[in-house]
């Protein structure tokens, strides 16, 4: 579990971020630990998605500060400098999206390897190995040389996770990824995810299951309208919260 | 209609079949380096290389390829520029080809799903290795086919430099015309090697998207 007396791997300070006129985050303060499996919450818009997607710089911000492993990921930079930054930086975040994102003409082994062999990370061999024990890893042994338009939603999800796992990072972002799934497909999917948590993989995870937050989750975070209403244990958070914000919306969802 | 003329001289037509592919062979190579290099640099995030594409783009998309084509050929011998008819016409209808296949490509890339190029950079790739190993090889799918129809318009509008002289389908055509004062049976046999040049082309085109076609 997170040890209190260590610096957060990732720690955000009065993040904001408007697109236009809109203001999508207005002020977020959050500390994720190593270790830590954090639950996002929230009704649709809340900006959840949108601050995910900053810390890995997916989302530029307007203002604020984003530290990532003692450095600042949005350092005002030159365009060729910031470039390199986010490079290096990225490798240590894997993320996976609501849609997968698989790339389509690369069979599953080939999206898991491909990364890891051209940033020179892993020879071959040695990316083709460890690719396949991921697979195995996620229940998909027996699909390597499948190309994604053959594999079902929930095993092209678990491909994505495999691939980015195959870069060793040190953190993990999930955006939604059950939202896309049909509903007997999303259990194969948590399932990978819990037994990530169990390896003490520090994550982060948007979603909109509160059951699979309840479960898995270190600690719940609940926004609404680009703000943090409320966090802290899932129990605390889910069973018995303080804001009225909070428990409008877990009684909307009853 | 004179059959026993068209078959005294269909072999000629034939010969100068060969003239128009290889004409249009060499303009599609050309057009197809030009519109790559115009795809690519009008999707440039710096202003200074997006702008002289869409400026290609527009000018040679605005105006007639035959006022191009005299513009290289007799505008450029009155500058000092001496280029047989050939090669002018090679060159015209490259440029020309060029502006239109600039779109095709620039179209399939951005036709790429956006999550693509995300997918690419969360992994630690750079903008160039992304558009490279992912975006590109998806988007090479997606242009086979408007490439195709740009070659297509550009084999059949070749007939332009007929009127610098290129004794290709249409200049042959012509040639035979004012020997034997038969314009409908000449335009006919032209016209049948074009379609026969576009129909074996496109025949061409299906089998390399079928090629490229993703596994599913």
């Amino acid at each position: 579990m997170s040890d209190p007396r260590r610096e957060p791997l990732v720690r955000i300070r009065n993040l904001k971020k408007n697109f236009g006129t809109l203001e999508v985050l207005k002020g977020i303060d959050m500390d994720v630990h190593e270790g830590q499996i954090m639950a996002l919450i929230g009704p649709s818009g809340s900006g959840k998605s949108t601050l995910l997607r900053t810390i890995n710089q997916l989302e530029e911000v307007t203002s604020g500060e984003i530290w990532f492993d003692g450095t600042l990921v949005n350092a005002p930079l030159s365009h060729r400098a910031r470039e390199k930054h986010l490079n290096a930086l990225r490798r240590n975040i894997g993320m996976v999206f609501q849609h997968f994102n698989l790339f389509p003409h690369m069979t599953a082994l080939e999206n898991v390897t491909m990364a890891p062999v051209l940033l020179g990370l892993q020879t071959k061999d040695e990316a083709r190995e460890k690719a396949l024990r991921l697979l195995d890893k996620v229940g998909l042994g027996d699909r390597a040389n499948y190309y994604p338009a053959r594999l079902s939603g929930g095993q092209k999800q678990r491909v994505a996770i495999a691939r980015a796992l195959a870069m060793e990072p040190k953190m993990m972002l999930f955006d939604e990824v059950t939202s896309a799934l049909d509903p007997e497909l999303v259990g194969e999917v948590n399932r990978t995810m819990k037994q990530l948590a169990q390896e003490n993989m520090t994550m982060l995870i948007v979603t909109h299951e509160l059951k699979f937050a309840a479960d898995t989750a270190s600690h719940v975070v609940f926004m609404a309208d680009g703000l943090i209403v409320e966090e802290g244990p899932p129990q605390q958070v889910l069973r018995d919260p303080v804001q009225a914000r909070t428990r409008a919306f877990l009684q909307q969802d009853d | 209609m004179d059959f026993d003329l068209m078959q005294r001289v269909w072999w000629f037509f034939a010969e100068a079949s060969v003239a128009t592919i290889y004409i249009s062979a060499l303009a599609i190579v050309l057009g197809l380096c030009l519109g790559f290099t115009a795809a690519l640099a009008s999707l440039s995030r710096l202003a200074v290389v997006r702008w002289p594409a869409r400026a290609y783009v527009s000018v040679f998309r605005g105006t007639p390829a035959l006022i191009q084509l005299f513009l290289l050929f007799f505008g450029g011998l009155q500058l000092g520029l001496e280029l047989t008819p050939i090669q002018a016409g090679i060159i015209a209808l490259g440029i020309n080809i060029g502006a239109y296949m600039t779109e095709s490509i620039r179209g399939a890339i951005v036709a790429v799903e956006r999550g693509q190029m995300e997918a690419g950079r969360c992994l630690g790739l750079s903008h160039a290795q992304t558009m490279r190993r992912i975006i590109l090889p998806q988007a090479a799918r997606l242009m086979v086919r408007p490439l195709g129809v740009n070659s297509v318009a550009l084999i059949k509008g070749s007939a332009i430099v007929s009127t610098i002289s290129v004794t290709e389908l249409t200049y042959t055509a012509h040639r035979f015309i004012s020997s034997t004062y038969k314009p409908f049976e000449m335009f006919i046999l032209a016209a049948i090697f074009y379609l026969v040049i576009i129909t074996l082309f496109m025949r061409l085109i299906g089998w390399i998207d079928a090629r490229v076609a993703l596994e599913d």
